[in-house]
């Protein structure tokens, strides 16, 4: 029974935080709210499930946001030289998968632990972006930033995108071979490869996968905020973790659900700020709150982690 | 690269002429044996003489004096950070840490709260206050790590969020300046030619370089490093090891602050994150193996030059900061992989 | 073993410093060339990247030796790049300082060498020593912009909800703005209320969260002022979003104003979304401050501050003072 209420936990949070929100405020329960707050966390959710995806196979992605900020930077050159929209579009996720492919690479092949590996990463794709703009912001033009207010079938196509993206990652998850695999290989590596798991490939595709999520969430974001500035991304990564720990990801690998969990949890870090905002709260509280939602899912993983190990 | 190797661990197969009752003595050429060793070294000299036609001014006074005055805080944190990868931890609160302590510290000297009494104005005490801050930061993280067995990365990382966020909230943005003349006059002035911050950051250097290997408390930080079950069987206090580890780490990175802010004469409440990146890339460049159980301090001073060196010489190159920092993450990728291969390398050794 | 390192490390040094004591300017300059400093804390607004562009012509126009250092943001690495530049014997400096207060030391390294130092556009705090700052006057340029603004607000009728987005509080020329802006409201509190002060620390991303949630929290905002056309990209995607993005004569029009006068503004302006824009002039400012370092190095004395007026363009004096715009002559930048 506990373990059933342990597994539904992420729901129950929001809902709390949802009625509590609504409590202290009329302007949180609107329709008009509801859907900004959709459209708001498509990218957060994107993040959270490349890392949840990630986490699975119990490594770690920390480059994220420097990977979008890469992503986005080439995107912007591209759009800027070339003023083709579609062959930016066309060249992020791309850019995911190549960065992607040394991440896998340095983990698999080099032997490096995921963190150092990805944290390394992290600075050497920030300078690798503020080298392709000098720090210089780069203005998208209005055919770019118009898919941030498209619609597909009445839905804004930023949450369109999110969907989509999560759907594949869930089907990746739990009805295909590779699935089970990073599953495996998430809650014990010698002994998927024991199993005959080819666990460096498997390790590397994942890397893969979380690259084109970083260049998607990108996307999004960029579209939203029409510009490539130097902090573009910047502390992402914390808010995709804690996004995914809060959605059930477990940081040892091996449990955890991208659909609905890392949904719930880009939704649920999403409307702690919207709600914070709308009840008019300190900005320079931000961060503490940010930091403290962070602490609270690594605790709550912890105590999970701890009451309900499956071995 | 050298490594102080605690009573507890494999010989190490770099000494191959102290250790008695090593069955293979491949001979080979003294040379090559000398440097594999110090490999950390080689690369250092190797690398200052390829880069010296293009940048002679490297080589002047003012240059190697630019870079040492860089190091020193650098070093502090370096420090700090090589007490807990011994420990098989990480500390990436580094910048959070830096800020809220710089923040309070210069509060306190400058009276901004009307609430704290008058004596709390007195330098030596706001900075005593901010060192401890640190302390007791740190001991929390090793708490966190010891006792309620949280992994030290994460720990670290939502501290690091949350003690800036706590700076931002204290300060709602702003820096704080106007510290008092005499004491910046102070911790600016110089001695045989070096800044204070200098000397302070030798004098830590060797403090830490005499605790790692003289005291118990050393072999201790080596042995939960290297295997904290048998270190705990051995009658080692494995908690309290790692918590004062962590402390120390904390209170390394509150003086590294309080040298930022002396040298800034401003105390910010946010600091860029990259500082991480350098006191990491400088411990491991050092020779301190990122899974815990071997550092050497020595080598953490080495790695940290490396580090400044390299910065200012790509800055004299006309290179932009981004190309340091790409060079920087290039250069720790390239340590850590040579850390795993040692790993590797011992660990089928051992097996053998 | 650890004495046999020791051993290597000292050699290594010895060797090292045999090279040492080289104390000469590396660079052999050509008799009446100078080396000037341009350390900049970012490029990340069309003004900055203006200013950069300006500051190489008049440098190169007088065959000057130029050194660039971007610090993006950090005020530790500024102080750095700063101090490098002054061990590489530069005979100038230009500064654009990430904060008022920490390039105070910076400031008095430059005053150490004898090395002439210029303030750009941006001031220092007080307690630095002799320095000039070359900068426009930015509160009367935004009480003259806000009052544009709050002319057209007044045709409404009706008191109109403001919010602000204000720049680094570390940065004096965003306080400025900010007490020019309150001031002009103060005077005029029937038609302007102020229901929103976002901080935005010059960041892209704060910027376009604070004034998400702003429409988000107040849907009746009806009068924008940027502290810095550089932000306006995520003031447009915001207002984009809620469908407020409207022309002048539109009745539910959100009264606009900025500050720089870029060529976002100008395109803005042009097409009819900007109410008014506070200019400075990036060509004299980059100007006098060359000219400044020049005569400082020839033993001149200098004014401490050297001001710009500037002036503010709206959609009354468009046609005529456009050219005295920058943003009109500069092109969509790459």
């Amino acid at each position: 029974m506990t373990r059933k209420l342990v597994a539904q936990l992420p729901f129950i949070v929001l809902l709390v935080v949802a009625f509590t929100f609504s409590l202290l405020t009329p302007k949180f329960a609107t329709t008009a709210n509801a859907a900004n707050l959709l459209t708001q966390a498509s990218s957060a959710a994107v993040l959270a499930g490349g890392m949840s995806f990630v986490l699975l196979a119990s490594c770690i992605d920390l480059s994220v946001g420097s990977q979008m900020f890469f992503a986005a930077a080439v995107a912007g050159k591209l759009l800027l030289a070339y003023e083709s929209v579609p062959l930016a579009i066309v060249a992020m996720p791309l850019v995911g998968v190549c960065c992607g492919a040394v991440h896998g690479l340095l983990v698999t092949w080099a032997g490096l632990a995921p963190f150092i590996a990805t944290m390394a990463s992290l600075f050497v794709l920030r300078g690798a972006g503020l080298w392709l703009t000098e720090t210089r912001a780069m203005n998208l033009p209005a055919e770019f930033t118009g898919y941030a207010d498209a619609t597909v079938a009445g839905f804004p196509l930023p949450i369109v995108i999110a969907c989509v993206t999560l759907l594949a990652l869930t089907y990746l998850h739990r009805r295909t071979a590779f699935g089970r695999q990073i599953v495996a290989i998430g809650h014990d590596r010698e002994e998927a490869y024991k199993a005959g798991i080819n666990c460096s490939r498997t390790i590397w595709q994942v890397y893969l996968v979380s690259g084109v999520c970083c260049a998607i969430a990108g996307f999004i974001s960029l579209t939203q905020l029409g510009t490539v500035s130097p902090s573009f991304g910047r502390d992402r990564e914390f808010n995709a973790i804690a996004a995914a720990v809060l959605g059930g990801t477990s940081l040892s690998g091996g449990t955890g659900s991208i659909l609905p969990g890392a949904a719930i949890g880009a939704i649920l870090v999403t409307m702690v700020f919207n709600g914070l905002n709308l009840i008019d709260a300190n900005p320079y509280t931000y961060p503490l709150i940010t930091g403290t939602v962070i602490l609270f899912a690594i605790l709550c993983d912890a105590v999970r982690h701890r009451h309900f190990a499956t071995r | 690269m050298v490594r102080t190797s605690s009573p507890l661990t494999a010989p190490s197969r770099h000494t191959s002429s102290h250790t008695p009752g090593q069955i293979e003595q491949r001979s080979e050429h003294p040379l090559l044996a000398a440097l594999r060793g110090r490999t950390g070294v080689f690369c250092i000299a190797l690398y200052l003489l390829c880069i010296y036609p293009f940048c002679p001014e490297l080589a002047s006074t003012g240059q190697v004096l630019a870079v040492v005055h860089n190091a020193a805080p650098l070093l502090v944190l370096a420090l700090g950070q090589t007490f807990v990868l011994l420990l098989g931890g990480i500390d990436l609160s580094v910048s959070g840490v830096i800020a809220l302590v710089s923040i309070i510290s210069a509060s306190f000297i400058t009276r901004q709260w009307a609430w704290a009494p008058a004596w709390t104005a007195e330098p030596s005490l706001s900075i005593a206050a901010g060192l401890l801050l640190g302390a007791v930061i740190g001991a929390v993280h090793g708490f966190a790590v010891s006792v309620l067995s949280l992994p030290a990365f994460l720990v670290t990382m939502s501290s690091m969020m949350i003690l800036g966020g706590a700076a931002v909230w204290i300060t709602h943005g702003e820096r704080i300046g106007d510290l008092p003349i005499p004491l910046l006059d102070a911790a600016q002035r110089h001695y045989f030619g070096l800044d204070i911050s200098v000397w302070i950051a030798i004098s830590l250097a060797l403090v830490a370089l005499i605790v790692l290997r003289r005291t118990l408390w050393g072999q201790w930080l080596f042995a939960v490093g290297q295997n904290a079950r048998a270190a705990y069987l051995a009658g080692c206090p494995v908690t309290w090891v790692l918590i004062s580890g962590f402390a120390w780490c904390g209170a390394c990175s509150a003086l590294a602050a309080l040298l930022y802010t002396a040298r800034m004469e401003t105390a910010s409440p946010t600091f860029p994150g990259e500082i991480l990146l350098d006191a990491i890339g400088a411990a491991v460049i050092g020779g301190t193996s990122l899974s815990g159980g071997a550092a050497s301090a020595l080598g953490v001073v080495g790695g940290t030059l490396a580090i400044s060196l390299m910065a200012q010489s790509l800055t004299l190159l006309n290179l932009a900061h981004w190309h340091v920092l790409m060079a920087k993450g290039s250069v720790i990728l390239l340590a850590a992989f040579f850390d795993a291969r040692r790993r590797a390398a011992s660990a089928a050794e051992l097996r053998s | 073993m650890s004495w046999r390192w020791m051993r290597y490390l000292l050699a290594s040094a010895m060797l090292f410093a045999a090279g040492c004591g080289n104390n000469k300017p590396a660079a052999q300059q050509i008799d009446g060339q100078l080396r000037i400093g341009i350390a900049f804390e970012t490029l990340q607004t069309e003004y900055w990247v203006a200013s950069l562009d300006n500051l190489r012509n008049e440098l190169n126009k007088r065959n000057a030796e130029i050194v660039e250092v971007v610090a993006d943001g950090d005020a530790n690495r500024q102080l750095e790049q700063v101090q490098s530049l002054i061990t590489r014997h530069v005979d100038g400096i230009v500064l654009v300082p990430k904060d008022s207060r920490t390039c105070v030391p910076m400031i008095r390294a430059a005053n150490k060498a004898n090395i002439p130092i210029v303030l750009y556009n941006r001031g220092a705090a007080t307690g630095a020593g002799p320095h000039v700052v070359v900068v426009a006057d930015n509160r009367s340029i935004t009480r003259a912009t806000v009052s544009k603004m709050v002319e057209v607000a007044r045709q409404r009728g009706r008191k109109l909800k403001a919010a602000i987005l204000i720049g680094d509080l570390g940065d004096i020329n965003a306080i400025e703005r900010r007490e020019g802006f309150d001031e002009i409201v103060a005077e005029n509190p029937d038609v302007v209320e102020v229901v929103a002060r976002i901080p935005t620390e010059w960041n892209q991303e704060k910027a376009f969260a604070g004034i998400t949630n702003a429409l988000q929290a107040n849907p009746e905002i009806e009068f924008i002022f940027c502290s810095s056309d550089f932000l306006f990209p995520s003031v447009i995607s915001a207002l984009k979003s809620a469908n407020r993005y409207l022309p002048v004569n539109d009745p539910n029009h959100v009264v606009l104003g900025g500050f720089d006068g870029d060529a976002t503004a100008y395109g803005m302006l042009k097409e009819g979304y900007l109410d008014a824009d506070g200019v400075q002039d990036v060509q004299f400012e980059c100007q006098q401050a060359v000219d400044a370092l020049y005569k400082m190095n020839r033993g001149e004395t200098v004014d401490a501050v050297l001001p710009d007026p500037g002036f503010v363009i709206h959609q009354g004096n468009l046609e005529t003072d456009a050219e005295r715009m920058w943003g009109s002559q500069v092109g969509s930048h790459k």
